[in-house]
């Protein structure tokens, strides 16, 4: 279950394992120097100790802007609509190819976003489903077919995750009382890990795509439920062979009893 | 029943069958019970531990050399890769926030698509956000199939 | 079907002689039991029905248990979740060991406040008291088999006490421990000694202290140094003879105790804990309640003191019948030794108690307590984060 809250507990805890270069050591920053402030404050300076020139090219640590810039240094400078998608997708590969087979792939068309749209650049903002409900907004008027897509698809990724959250909850409560549903935990992991999986789908904005990953969530789901009314009958009918028990004690012990009677 | 001081023989003999039931009652249980415990249960067998692809065991003649493929087993994903005549086995679950990684055999590292975290052969990280490397796997190749193990205890 | 029953005795009995030695055995069994024997009496048949339960459980167990560091812990999960009944099997084990501890010490109490190890039984006395021994014995030995958290630290935590023991401490702890920690070598000899040793001197003990018992007959509660009453006065006052009366008594005492075992079996069966990690210490680790005093005697006093004495404590209680020589038994005339009884027994139910409640946090009548390692409670409050 790291995966769901990773992200929050994970980051700063994970800080200490290698401190990221200063952004003083760098360069670029002395004249950028806002820039630089802004990407200092990201995640992708934090966790991901990237350096202006991992997505910029240059040289960060050459003091002359000539040598740093200029030719050999492999400086691309403000990257331009065709080639950020390409840029981001070096890392984020799958969230990329799925943009790419999306209606907003087009990036000839400037009426289509790129990944800096929704997820700024310099600053980037965390990717999350309560992006999608201010990012569509801008260029989509609403009771439009583009943006019913897009609730639909938001929707169904709440429901699904709350869905989750909600069973996780419910399974670490009785994990307090009873120690074999540990057992749950992989499950439970699993269909975690089918929704981070989901999420860089909805760069396609296709739901059909979405709902082979959405169902993946669901059968590991299914599996829990099934572990859970599996305990819920076993205790039934254990509740029942105690109650039989007791009848046959309670009989033996009356027919001693009689015997003692006899005996006298 | 209750204060009669002559003993009825009737009564005496069904007391006694009735107790002897009784006993042999709990025994008889007591016996159901150990032979249900240790009845022979069905392939605990070879079948289980195999990695399986989307139908059915993988055919590790599908994967080629310098290849890899993603399965499932009972130790969860795994990701098999085939190397210089080697099979390596390495849990496909990244360590940052749990996607599925795979193999590029062009860049010849494990990717992960999420974040773009990177590991080596041995499941070693070669670029972050992932921190802790990737768990080992063993395999073991033969004419069933791909046995998976989680290596060591 | 009677003839056949004669027919299978004297085939027996040509080759045998056992017509002597069953007519010893039923007059032994025909003897008149004092009467005040009451249903405490019955503890005894109970425990040796439990026991025989212990036993059949645990051979059963061993069909699917692997005593390795590795394979432990998966044969629980495997016996637990997919043999049938394996979690029943494992419960009534479990359950079963912290009824025999508990009847025990029920039973031993009773023989005390009864006068029982005097003159002549003092031999019972002293098995019963080692039997006491080999009980704790297989309650330390066997839980550290599952091979899970709780197990793992409790057994680190109680074996690390060995190292105070003074001048042989750390080679102890190593010899009992197989290594420098616990680990493999200690799960494969704890298992040997849970497993065939102490079943052994279980078996020996046990068939010495019932043959003392049925031999010498449930002690009166007269004088030790006065002639033991004769059948026909004990007769007079109201006394039975065992078969069948009190074995009836016995029986039903049987069927309750098992059944209380089956049903703490089902409605509380034995969780699969998480697999031993010795890399990671859970908090507030303790062991198991029976040895809770001497865990808790050890905070308060130094170690190297704290350490000995609970065999101290076990020496003076196998000695007891040479030790206290009034002949008399009945507890209204031993005034003295009823006291120190209650005063240990509250000792041990204190020592106990304050085990239990340290390094917990709790709320008792509304207010929120928590206690420390020594099991003073301190006002926790709303503040206090658990």
């Amino acid at each position: 279950m790291k995966g769901l809250w990773g992200f929050f507990l994970l980051g700063p805890a994970l800080l200490w394992a290698q401190p990221p270069t200063s952004l003083d050591e760098v360069f670029c920053a002395t004249c950028h120097f806002d820039q630089g402030e802004e990407f200092g404050q990201s995640i992708h300076y934090q966790e991901g100790q990237l350096l202006c020139h991992d997505c910029h090219g240059g040289l960060p640590f050459e003091a002359d802007p000539e040598k740093a810039k200029g030719p050999g240094s492999g400086f691309i400078g403000r990257p331009g609509r065709e080639q950020i998608a390409a840029l981001c997708g070096k890392c984020h590969t799958a969230p990329a190819q799925a943009f790419a087979q999306g209606p907003h792939a087009a990036w000839q068309n400037p009426a289509n976003p790129t990944c800096i749209s929704c997820h700024a650049n310099h600053h980037v903002l965390d990717a999350s489903l309560e992006l999608m409900d201010s990012a569509c907004a801008p260029c989509h008027q609403p009771g439009t077919p583009a943006l019913a897509r897009g609730e639909a698809i938001r929707q169904q990724l709440g429901e699904a995750d709350q869905q989750l959250r909600r069973l996780q909850l419910h399974t670490d409560s009785l994990l307090q009382v009873d120690g074999s549903l540990r057992r749950a935990v992989p499950y439970l992991e699993a269909g975690a890990a089918a929704l981070r999986e989901a999420d860089p789908m909805t760069h396609a904005l296709d739901l059909d795509l979405l709902a082979g990953k959405l169902d993946e969530a669901r059968a590991e789901q299914d599996q829990v439920n099934q572990l859970l009314a599996e305990r819920e009958a076993g205790r039934q009918r254990r509740s029942w062979a105690v109650g039989a028990i007791w009848v046959l004690v309670a009989a033996n012990v009356f027919l001693l009893w009689i015997k003692r009677r006899q005996l006298q | 029943m209750s204060a009669d001081p002559s003993p009825q023989p009737v009564s005496r003999r069904l007391v006694n069958a009735l107790l002897g039931l009784g006993a042999l009652g709990a025994l008889g249980g007591m016996a159901g019970a150990v032979l249900a415990y240790l009845w022979p249960q069905p392939g605990q067998a070879a079948g289980s531990d195999l990695l399986m692809g989307t139908e059915g065991p993988l055919n590790p003649q599908t994967v080629g050399e310098g290849q890899g493929v993603v399965g499932r087993s009972q130790v969860g994903k795994v990701l098999v890769v085939r190397q210089g005549g080697e099979w390596i086995g390495l849990s496909a679950t990244c360590s940052h926030l749990g996607c599925t990684v795979s193999w590029n055999p062009a860049s010849k590292q494990v990717e992960c698509p999420c974040h773009g975290a990177r590991y080596g052969l041995r499941g070693e990280v070669l670029r972050g956000p992932a921190r802790q490397a990737l768990g080992r796997v063993d395999l073991k190749v033969d004419a069933q199939g791909i046995h998976v193990a989680a290596a060591g205890g | 079907m009677k003839r056949v029953q004669r027919a299978l005795w004297q085939w027996l009995d040509q080759r045998l002689h056992l017509e002597p030695l069953a007519e010893a055995l039923w007059q032994n069994l025909r003897k008149v039991v004092p009467p005040h024997v009451n249903w405490l009496f019955t503890l005894g048949a109970t425990l040796a029905a439990l026991l025989a339960a212990q036993v059949g459980t645990g051979v059963l167990l061993m069909a699917y248990y692997k005593p390795s560091a590795a394979q432990a812990h998966h044969s629980i999960e495997h016996l637990s979740y997919e043999v049938p009944l394996g979690w029943f099997i494992r419960s009534l084990h479990a359950w079963g060991s912290h009824l025999i501890v508990g009847l025990a010490l029920l039973h031993l109490i009773r023989v005390y406040v009864y006068g029982g190890y005097k003159k002549p039984r003092e031999l019972t006395w002293v098995s019963g008291v080692l039997l006491l021994a080999l009980l704790l014995g297989f309650g330390f030995t066997g839980y550290l088999l599952p091979w899970d958290q709780v197990a793992y630290w409790a057994t680190v935590v109680v074996t690390q006490s060995a190292d105070s023991v003074p001048l042989a401490g750390p080679w102890l702890r190593r010899f009992l421990i197989g290594a420098d920690e616990v680990s493999d070598p200690t799960l494969g000899r704890f298992f040997v000694v849970h497993v065939i040793l102490l079943p052994l001197g279980l078996l020996g003990l046990m068939g010495l202290h019932l043959l003392l018992v049925r031999w010498l007959g449930i002690s009166p509660l007269g004088r030790a140094d006065e002639p033991a009453p004769d059948p026909e006065a004990l007769r007079q006052r109201g006394g039975h003879p065992f078969v069948p009366y009190h074995l009836l008594k016995d029986l039903a005492a049987v069927w309750v105790g098992l059944g209380v075992l089956c049903t703490l079996a089902l409605l509380w069966p034995s969780p699969v804990g998480e697999p031993a990690d010795p890399l990671v210490t859970p908090l507030g680790i303790k062991p198991d309640w029976y040895f809770l005093p001497p865990y808790q005697l050890l905070k308060y006093v130094p170690e190297a003191v704290g350490v000995l004495i609970p065999p101290l404590f076990f020496l003076v209680l196998v000695l007891l019948p040479f030790l206290d020589r009034s002949p008399e038994r009945h507890p209204r005339g031993r005034s003295r030794a009823m006291a120190a009884g209650v005063l240990v027994a509250a000792c041990l139910l204190l020592l106990g108690v304050l085990g239990h409640l340290s390094e917990t946090t709790r709320t008792i009548l509304g207010t929120t307590y928590h206690f420390d390692i020594l099991g003073w409670p301190s006002h926790a409050g709303e503040e206090a984060a658990p």
